[in-house]
């Protein structure tokens, strides 16, 4: 399956671009932040949880401002 | 007696006797490579993303930026992100150039994966010129984390 067919078979909306996102950039932080791989793991994982808690809690405040 | 005797004139003449020469510190991070291998480590790590750690033996920063960059680069290419070339009219596209060329190797794999262009007139065009944007500001930490651990200045 090539990576063509694979992302016009997930469904891509603005969510799931920013769950992968926040996954590849919590891993390139993790990568320079933590120099064991244990201490990488738990920072990536609470990079990528910060990113999705602020990511949709400001897009639920600028909700009401889109209409 | 006569040693004790010149022991207090060598202490109350305020001589003191010279310090035995240290051996140079080593440097407070980690393993220090030869200078001339920055510049190698430097290219190498811009080129291809964690090839520069590669070289350093770090194999998992080095597999952690490939993954990053190559992710952030090609889900940007999907997206039909817009990806600048060096003749921009304008700053923001001058800038945008060179936080895509950032990515190395990936920037030159644009053409061949975005075969039908850029399309930024939807919202999800718009988001892989981010990636794009992205993954080579991320590539470039990565080139200069890397060449800081050549210098032994990080671990």
């Amino acid at each position: 399956m090539t990576p063509k067919i694979l992302f016009a078979a997930i469904q891509f909306n603005h969510f799931w671009a920013m769950v992968l996102f926040a996954a590849l950039a919590s891993v390139a932080l993790a990568s320079l932040g933590r120099r064991t791989m244990g201490a990488r793991v738990r920072y990536a994982l609470w990079t990528l949880a910060l990113f999705l808690i602020v990511g949709i809690g400001v897009a639920w405040l600028m909700y009401p401002f889109s209409k | 007696m006569t040693d004790a005797i010149g022991d207090a004139l060598a202490e109350n003449s305020g001589h003191e006797t010279a310090p035995e020469p240290q051996p140079p510190a080593a440097p407070a991070g980690g393993e220090r490579h030869a200078v001339w291998l920055a510049p190698i480590i430097l290219v190498a790590a811009w080129a291809v993303p964690g090839l520069g750690h590669a070289l350093l033996r770090k194999w998992a920063r080095a597999a952690g930026f490939f993954i990053a960059v190559g992710g952030l680069a090609i889900t940007g290419y999907l997206m039909r992100g817009e990806v600048f070339g060096p003749h921009a009219h304008e700053s923001f596209g001058t800038l945008g150039f060179l936080a895509d060329a950032g990515a190395g190797g990936f920037y030159f794999l644009a053409h061949a994966i975005e075969t039908a262009g850029p399309d930024i007139s939807r919202a999800t065009g718009n988001y892989g010129t981010r990636f794009v944007a992205a993954a080579g500001l991320v590539n470039l930490i990565g080139a200069i984390d890397a060449v800081e651990t050549a210098l032994g200045r990080r671990e």
